[in-house]
């Protein structure tokens, strides 16, 4: 039996055919696209109904997101917000609390709706800019017998009230006096953070949390019209863990998505002696995959730093400040590492924020295209915030792949022109016009948390390039539309190793799609990110969302 | 409350050949030591008690922890055990200071200082390079006191272009393997350390505290060239930073009993490093230090 969905356009980013206003479907994979006369001859031959639920909508291929992290949001999703930006999530918008006394009011209100007084909350989302200075005594004041731990919007500190710390056994004797810990204030910040998260943890990573966290992440997948997304980093907090909970939770019919597992080699390390043993445990991994969990040949490897903390490595002329960034692996152990990985056939996704990290990216494939030349060998950097354009030229003369985090161009540009790197370098971070014309496969990611995981708004934002205080910067970086649509969907496919499969809609593909409301290539793009997500197909199955989602 | 000891330094500096030197060595302590990755411990199989994975129980009483990315669940751990001192072996990317934090912060412990080991022969080529000349650099400055290492080979005239680009107190490694007191309060100075110079195997005058010192805000100009004026004859080196009563940056260096001062452009902080060729007794130049540093 096919299925022939029709639509007032369909979007199918295949080159040769690039619209068309039918696709056929036979269980999980298009059988034609056209329109309905030029698919006759299957028609004629098989049986088929004709579904018309998205006749006024537009038809695009399944988005995807090629790098973030399910474990992180696992753990962030079960915490209520309280965050000065308006987050639209699956089971709410949240409205932007911008006041101090807005805060403590939405705190109140969000203790008061929890039926058990001893059940612990977690705000996440604090920012002394808008919300003024936290304390345990504020806190306290607003809700005195729960325990409440109030996260800053940067994760980088915490603050708990009394209950908090009864409840966590964490007492004026024990960490009283310390240099990173504000005691008198339930104040945890740098390594006093990682004492409180170690208290926290048997909390936050219960099987139960966690699996609860899961399933809010796929509601966020699927309300951002993914159909693929890649865990750029499986392993983060436990290998096995992960894995186990990914099964419980994500390999089920009813996860719209799929999800391409990129383990990260620097946590693999915990429990291997040498990559080369890591090697042999990534060999075996393809065995275990599922329909909706694929293993490959993709690893993860780290450069430079966190680019929100501003510790992504800068070259010549550096930060204002004048401070450094950090390597999270030294440049000979990354070189090494990626030598074996290289030497092995697999495809590095290396993570770089800042110039220096790309430069030493840049450096490190040069040596191997020298030592032992690759083509199609899929080399990807990760992130891309800071870069040059000659680098941008190097890395298109090394067949590099690029996928960018385009939303630090959004929340950070403008903080960064005025207190990171100055306007000029501030203004051109997500170079990616020039990647385009380059003819560097060129994607874009959400990393969420770091980014909503909303591909129609990082597309919006590598188009339009206006960041948080409504500036334009650099325009000539601004991709357009069809680029932006290409880098996540076509893109963003190839640089996973599922360009065969999934990221455009042509006969032999699996049937992925994303269902707008309105064609995005003849919007004013300025309502990219506004427009309505009506649905998504997965494998041939549709996935409706609720009026307002997108 | 433990004491804890950070080993800091880049790649190749000597970190796990000093660790397996203490774990098996004299020093009558119970160590606890956080190793970043243990197939580099390299340690006699009769000393081992007990081997679990993630730890590591000698006979000695000594236990070697890995650190597998979360170092407050290793400091936990070790709260547990009958540990006399902490050591923690710090990436070779890591900030040391970063790392002492957690001496600072983490319930139990107290931090007896950091020790930052350096690699003699790839000290200045590591310090030009691109990627990490400036974490090397940083490093350096982060040290209660440095660990020379790999110098045996060296000429004089290399020895001294390394120890030119070292502004803490300093000792070599086989000194400290002989003498790990040290380890175990780096901060403790040249009264507590004999902080020498390998070329001459001598002691730094214990009149210091260190041989880097911190000037004043403003010095009169007047009293440095006095100073100068009455170095010992044991003083080899000097090179230092000041700002003048007329708000004036100088850049000072002292070589071969000359004085040179120019105009100084780094911004560098106010501070005077001197390098001695022997030991001897305090005298009238140590009089008009103190003086400088007083005022």
């Amino acid at each position: 039996m096919l299925t022939v969905y029709t639509a007032k356009s369909i979007i199918t980013m295949n080159a040769s055919q690039p619209r068309a206003t039918a696709v056929a479907v036979r269980e999980d994979r298009i059988i034609e696209v056209g329109n309905l006369e030029s698919m006759q001859p299957w028609l004629t031959s098989h049986e088929h109904v004709i579904d018309t639920r998205f006749a006024d909508h537009i038809i695009t291929p399944g988005f995807i997101d090629p790098h973030l992290h399910p474990t992180m949001a696992a753990v962030l999703l079960p915490m209520e917000f309280i965050t000065a930006m308006e987050w639209k999530l699956p089971w709410g918008t949240v409205a932007p609390v911008t006041t101090e006394a807005g805060f403590d009011s939405r705190l109140a209100e969000l203790s008061s709706a929890i039926p058990d007084a001893d059940e612990p909350l977690f705000i996440w989302g604090f920012h002394q800019l808008w919300h003024g200075s936290m304390s345990r005594k504020r806190i306290d004041r607003i809700a005195a017998q729960r325990p409440v731990v109030v996260w800053h919007r940067s994760f980088h500190e915490l603050y708990m009230n009394d209950a908090a710390l009864t409840w966590l056994q964490i007492t004026q004797a024990e960490a009283g006096n310390r240099k990173q810990i504000d005691y008198a204030n339930g104040h945890f910040f740098e390594n006093g953070l990682g004492y409180a998260i170690g208290k926290l943890n048997p909390y936050i990573l219960s099987p139960e949390k966690y699996a609860h966290g899961l399933e809010r992440l796929k509601q966020v997948v699927h309300y951002g019209g993914h159909t693929t997304i890649a865990d750029m980093a499986v392993g983060i907090f436990d290998f096995a863990m992960e894995w186990e909970a990914s099964k419980e939770v994500i390999d089920r019919e009813d996860t719209p998505f799929r999800v391409v597992m990129v383990p990260s080699a620097l946590a693999l390390r915990r429990n291997h002696k040498d990559d080369e043993s890591i090697v042999s445990f990534l060999q075996e991994l393809p065995e275990r995959n599922t329909s909706r969990l694929l293993f490959g040949d993709h690893v993860k490897l780290f450069a430079d730093g966190a680019f929100f903390s501003q510790l992504a490595q800068v070259g010549p002329p550096g930060y204002i400040d004048g401070h450094h960034g950090e390597w999270l692996m030294a440049p000979e152990q990354l070189e090494a590492a990626a030598r074996v990985y290289w030497n092995a056939g697999y495809k590095i996704h290396l993570h770089v924020t800042g110039d220096l990290g790309l430069e030493l990216g840049l450096d490190v494939l040069s040596k191997l295209q020298w030592e032992r030349p690759r083509f199609d060998h899929g080399f990807t950097f990760e992130h891309f915030g800071f870069s040059t354009p000659e680098q941008v030229a190097r890395i298109a003369r090394l067949g590099a792949h690029v996928s960018a985090n385009v939303y630090y161009l959004h929340e950070l540009s403008d903080i960064y022109a005025r207190e990171g790197i100055g306007y000029e370098r501030a203004s051109q971070m997500a170079r990616l016009g020039s990647c385009v014309a380059q003819g560097i496969c060129t994607t874009l990611h959400s990393d969420f948390t770091m980014a909503p995981a909303q591909p129609l708004n990082s597309a919006w934002v590598a188009v339009n390039r206006i960041n948080c205080e409504g500036d334009v910067m650099c325009v000539e970086e601004a991709l357009t539309v069809e680029d932006a649509l290409a880098a996540i969907t076509i893109n963003a496919a190839q640089v996973i190793g599922m360009a065969d499969e999934v990221g455009s809609i042509r006969a032999g593909k699996k049937a992925d799609f994303t269902i707008l409301a309105q064609d995005p290539l003849a919007i004013d793009p300025l309502h990219l990110k506004d427009i309505r997500i009506v649905s998504t197909v997965y494998e041939g199955v549709p996935f409706p969302l609720e009026e307002g989602a997108g | 409350m433990i004491p804890l000891t950070v080993i800091g330094g880049y790649l190749g500096a000597g970190k796990t050949t000093l660790i397996n030197r203490l774990l098996a060595g004299e020093h009558s302590r119970h160590l606890g030591v956080l190793v970043n990755d243990f197939g580099d411990i390299n340690i006699d199989v009769d000393l081992i008690a007990q081997h679990d994975g993630e730890t590591l129980a000698l006979t000695n009483g000594c236990v070697c922890c890995s650190i597998s990315d979360d170092l407050g669940a290793a400091l936990e751990s070790m709260r547990t055990k009958e540990i006399d001192h902490v050591l923690i072996e710090a990436s070779g990317v890591a900030q040391p200071a970063r790392v002492a934090d957690y001496g600072l912060t983490w319930p139990g412990f107290e931090l007896a200082g950091t020790l930052v080991l350096i690699n003699a022969e790839a000290l200045l080529k590591q310090l030009q390079d691109k990627f990490v000349g400036e974490l090397v650099a940083t490093q350096l400055t982060q040290a209660d006191l440095v660990i020379v290492t790999r110098d045996s080979g060296l000429s004089s005239a290399q020895r001294s272009a390394v120890l030119d680009q070292l502004s803490r107190p300093y000792t070599t490694f086989d000194r400290i393997a002989h003498e790990p007191e040290a380890v175990f309060n780096p901060a403790g100075g040249a009264s507590a350390v004999p902080i020498a110079n390998h070329t001459n195997q001598v002691n730094v005058p214990s009149t210091f505290d260190s041989r880097s010192v911190e000037l004043p805000q403003r010095v009169n100009s007047a009293l440095i060239a006095e100073l100068f004026k009455l170095a010992p004859s044991e003083l080899a080196r000097a090179k230092g930073w000041f700002t003048d009563q007329q708000d004036s940056r100088w850049q000072i260096q002292y070589a071969g009993g000359e004085l040179r001062c120019e105009a100084d452009t780094t911004g560098s902080a106010n501070r005077i490093v001197f390098i001695f060729s022997a030991d001897r007794a305090p005298g009238q130049f140590d009089r008009v230090l103190s003086e400088l540093l007083m005022l």
